[in-house]
C-alpha cells in the first residue's frame, strides 16, 4: 500500500494545477503582507519596546514605572522644544499634532526616535486608563439583548441565547478576576493585528487551502476515471481497494499543502510584525479590542495558546474540506463536478441558516457548518454575538462532520465495491 | 478451473447476456462475436469490474468475488478501451501497475525489462507515451497484463492497431504463454485467433452459441459453402440469391465464395469451411467488421 500511496502523491506533485496555485497563492500571501503595512510595523516595534522594557503585565508596579518614565519624558520633550521652538506642550500627541516634530534641522533621528517612544507610552498610559470602567461596564445580558433585538430573534432561540450569555457572564467575572484583560497588547482600535492576523490571513490561507485541497483530492480520485484507465487499475490486485489509498494519498497532500500554505505564510507574517513579547499575553487582553466590544475567549488562553488552538482549526477544517471532496468524487468521478459540488454545498451551508426561522433553535444548528466557521476565523474559540455565543460550536462543529463524513465514505466506499464499473 | 454458471447481465430492461454457461481450463480460448455482442461485458465480469445479475463465476470452485484480491492476483487484463497515463514512460506506468498488483518493486524492474524486450519496446522504455502510436500503445498494454505472469490472461481486442508483423509475434507469445495458463481472447477479427485458439466461443443473441474447437465448428456448415466464377454482370444477381462470403478479380472474371443449400450446381467447387465462412454464416443478419 505504501508504494501505491508514494505513486499516487506523485500524481499530484505531477499536476501543474496544483503546483502553480500552491506557488501562486504563496506569493499572493507574501505580496498581501508586505505592501501597505510599513509604517504599522514600525509602530508595532514601539508595542514590542515597552513590553520589553516593562513586561505585559498591566499592574501597580508597572503603571507606576510607566508613568515615572512618561512624566521625565514628557519633562525632557518641554525643555526641548522651549529651546527649539520657545514652547511647551501638554502631551506629545499635542506636538505630534502640531506637525513640528518632524520639521527638518528642529530635532535629529534620536530625539524623534524618543518621541515616538513617549507617544506609544502616551497612547498606551490612555487606552489602559480605560480599562476599569470598560470592564466594569460590560454586561453580558444587556449585550444578549441588544443581539437578540439586532436579529429579532424569538422563542427558544432567544432563551437559548440568553443561556448562552449568562454563561459568558461568569466567565467575564472570571477574566476580571483573573486579569486576563489587563496585559499589554497591539492596540486593536490602532493595529487591528487580530482582524489581520485571524481574519485576513487565516481566513485567506483557508480559501486557498480549501481550492487546493478540494482540487486535489477531486484530482486523485477521479485520475482514472477521467484517463479512462479505471477498467486496468481496478481490475489490478489491489481493485477497488485503490480508491483508498488515493484517499490516502490526498488526505497526505491536503496535509502537506495545508501546513505549507498556513506555516509558508504565518511565516512570513511573524517575521514582519514581530510579536516577541506577546506570545504569553491572554488573548482576552482588554487592548487588542478593535470594537467597544472587546474579545473574550471561553477559555483562558494567551495568544500563543490562541495561535496554536486556530492552527488546529485549521487544519481540521482543511480534513472537513477533503472529506467532503473525497465523498463527493466517489458519486461523481470528475474533478470538475467535484469542484462545483464541493462549491454548491458550501454555498448551501453558508446560505441554510438564512432560511431557518427565528424562534428556533434550529438556527443555532444550522450554522454548525464548515463553510460558516471559516467565514467566521476571526472569532473562533471566543464570543462573537448572537450566534457565536455558544463556547463549544468549533469542536462540536468538527466533531459532528467528522462523524458525518466518515459514515458517509464508509457508506460511498462500500456502494463503490459493489458497483460496475 | 474458471467456471461461469448461468450468468446474465442486465443493464435497466436491456439483456447484455443471458444464461451464460462456459468452463475455461489452461489453453487459448478465443470469443468471437461482432462488436455489441457481449464480450466486453463477459470479460468485464470475469475480471470483477462488473457484477453478474445473476448466476455466479468460479475459479477452482470458488467465488471469484469471494475470492477478491486472491482472484485478481491471478488475472492479467488488458481492456479494449485501454488507458494510459500520456506523461508517464512505459517504464514508469509499469512500475505503477506493479504496484498495484502486488509486486516486489526488485521483481518488478526485472520482469519490465523482459517484457519491454518481448514486444519489441526497449529503445522507447523511456520515453513518454505520449509521442507512441497506436500499435505501440497496445504493445504497452500487452506488457501490462503480463507482467504480474497471470494464471488467467484476459485480452479484449489485443491486436487493435498492430501491423501485420506485430500481430505473428503476437500470437507467438500467446501460445507459448497458453501451455499453463488460461488466455481468454476477445475479437470480432477471425484471423485473430483461427491459427492459435484452441477452442472458439460465440455469442449469439446474448447467449453461447458455440463453445468448441475450430474443426467442429466448421463442421456446421459443412457442404454449404462454394466457390465459383462469374462474369461480372452477373454479380448482383449472383448475390440477391447467394450470401457473399468473399470475391476477387481473377482472369477477367469474378471469383466468389458464397453460402448456398441448393446443392452443388455446375461450375460450383464445394469447399472446406474456414471459421471466418462461418462466422458469416452466423452473423450473416447482423452487421459485423471483418
Amino acid at each position: 500500500m505504501k508504494r501505491i500511496v508514494a505513486h499516487e502523491l506523485r500524481k499530484v506533485m505531477m499536476s501543474p494545477l496544483v503546483l502553480a496555485l500552491l506557488v501562486l497563492f504563496l506569493l499572493y500571501n507574501a505580496a498581501m503582507l508586505l505592501t501597505g503595512y510599513g509604517s504599522m510595523r514600525e509602530d508595532m516595534a514601539e508595542s514590542n519596546r515597552l513590553v520589553s522594557q516593562y513586561g505585559h503585565q498591566i499592574d501597580e508596579e508597572m503603571l507606576t514605572r510607566l508613568r515615572n518614565d512618561y512624566q521625565d519624558g514628557l519633562q525632557w520633550m518641554n525643555r526641548l522644544t522651549k529651546r527649539t521652538e520657545g514652547r511647551t506642550f501638554e502631551n506629545i500627541s499635542s506636538l505630534y499634532e502640531s506637525g513640528t516634530h518632524h520639521v527638518e534641522g528642529l530635532y535629529d533621528e534620536s530625539e524623534r526616535e524618543r518621541f515616538s517612544n513617549l507617544l506609544a507610552m502616551e497612547t498606551y498610559l490612555r487606552f489602559i486608563s480605560n480599562i476599569d470602567s470598560t470592564y466594569e461596564q460590560l454586561d453580558a445580558m444587556n449585550r444578549a439583548e441588544n443581539e437578540i433585538r439586532k436579529y429579532r430573534l424569538s422563542g427558544e432561540l432567544a432563551e437559548t441565547v440568553r443561556g448562552n450569555y449568562r454563561e459568558l457572564a461568569v466567565r467575564i467575572d472570571q477574566l476580571i478576576t483573573n486579569g486576563e484583560h489587563k496585559h499589554l497588547f497591539f492596540i486593536g482600535h490602532i493595529f487591528k493585528t487580530h482582524s489581520l492576523l485571524f481574519k485576513t490571513v487565516f481566513r485567506t490561507v483557508l480559501f486557498e487551502v480549501t481550492i487546493l485541497t478540494v482540487l486535489l483530492t477531486g484530482h486523485l480520485l477521479s485520475y482514472e476515471f477521467e484517463r479512462r484507465t479505471q477498467s486496468l487499475m481496478y481490475s489490478t490486485k489491489r481493485g477497488r481497494s485503490l480508491m483508498f489509498d488515493k484517499t490516502v494519498a490526498a488526505l497526505l497532500a491536503s496535509l502537506v499543502v495545508t501546513t505549507v500554505l498556513l506555516f509558508g505564510t504565518l511565516a512570513i507574517y511573524f517575521t514582519l510584525f514581530d510579536y516577541t513579547g506577546f506570545w504569553s499575553v491572554p488573548i482576552s487582553n482588554a487592548l487588542q479590542a478593535e470594537y467597544s466590544w472587546p474579545f473574550i475567549s471561553f477559555w483562558e488562553m494567551t495568544f500563543g495558546q490562541y495561535l496554536l488552538a486556530s492552527v488546529a482549526l485549521v487544519y481540521a477544517l482543511a480534513l472537513c474540506f477533503f472529506g467532503i471532496a473525497s465523498v463527493l468524487s466517489f458519486l461523481f468521478r470528475n474533478s470538475y463536478a467535484v469542484f462545483c459540488g464541493f462549491s454548491v454545498l458550501f454555498g448551501i451551508c453558508l446560505l441554510l441558516t438564512g432560511i431557518m426561522p427565528h424562534d428556533s433553535n434550529w438556527l443555532l444548528v444550522a450554522g454548525f457548518t464548515p463553510s460558516l466557521l471559516m467565514m467566521n476565523s476571526d472569532l473562533w474559540w471566543m464570543e462573537g454575538g448572537a450566534f457565536k455565543s455558544y463556547r463549544y460550536i468549533e469542536v462540536i462543529t468538527i466533531t459532528a462532520w467528522a462523524v458525518l463524513l466518515l459514515a458517509s465514505y464508509a457508506l460511498v466506499q462500500r456502494r463503490f465495491r459493489k458497483q460496475d464499473i | 478451473m474458471l467456471t461461469i454458471h448461468q450468468v446474465s447481465k442486465y443493464y435497466g430492461n436491456f439483456c447484455a447476456l443471458r444464461d451464460i454457461e462456459l468452463e475455461f481450463e489452461n489453453g487459448v480460448y478465443g470469443l468471437l462475436a461482432p462488436n455489441g455482442a457481449g464480450k466486453t461485458t463477459l470479460l468485464r465480469m470475469l475480471v470483477t469490474l462488473l457484477h453478474p445479475s445473476s448466476g455466479e463465476i468460479r475459479y477452482d470452485g470458488v467465488d471469484i468475488y469471494e475470492m477478491d484480491e486472491q482472484y485478481r492476483e491471478l488475472l492479467g487484463y488488458l481492456p479494449q478501451d485501454f488507458g494510459y497515463y500520456r506523461n508517464n514512460t512505459p517504464r514508469q506506468y509499469l512500475m505503477y501497475l506493479s504496484a498495484l498488483k502486488g509486486m516486489e518493486r526488485k521483481a518488478a524492474k526485472e520482469k519490465i525489462d523482459q517484457l519491454m524486450e518481448l514486444v519489441g519496446l526497449q529503445e522507447a522504455s523511456d520515453k513518454k507515451m505520449k509521442k507512441f502510436s497506436g500499435g505501440m500503445i497496445q504493445r504497452v498494454g500487452i506488457a501490462q497484463a503480463m507482467l504480474n505472469d497471470p494464471k488467467i490472461l484476459i485480452l479484449d481486442e489485443p491486436t487493435a492497431g498492430l501491423d501485420p508483423k506485430e500481430r505473428v509475434r503476437f500470437r507467438n507469445v500467446l501460445t507459448d504463454l497458453a501451455r499453463d495458463r488460461i488466455v481468454l481472447l476477445s475479437t470480432h477479427i477471425v484471423s485473430d485467433v483461427e491459427s492459435i485458439a484452441n477452442e472458439i466461443i460465440m455469442i449469439k443473441d446474448r447467449q453461447v452459441l458455440y463453445k468448441d474447437r475450430i474443426e467442429n465448428i466448421c463442421r456446421t456448415i459443412d457442404g454449404i459453402v462454394y466457390e465459383t466464377e462469374i462474369d461480372f454482370e452477373r454479380a448482383h444477381d449472383f448475390r440477391q440469391r447467394h450470401f457473399s462470403l468473399s470475391e476477387k478479380q481473377e482472369g477477367g472474371k469474378l471469383k466468389i465464395r458464397f453460402l448456398s443449400t441448393e446443392g452443388t450446381l455446375e461450375g460450383w467447387r464445394a469447399v472446406k469451411p474456414g471459421l471466418e465462412d462461418v462466422f458469416l454464416h452466423i452473423y450473416q443478419d447482423e452487421k459485423v467488421g471483418r
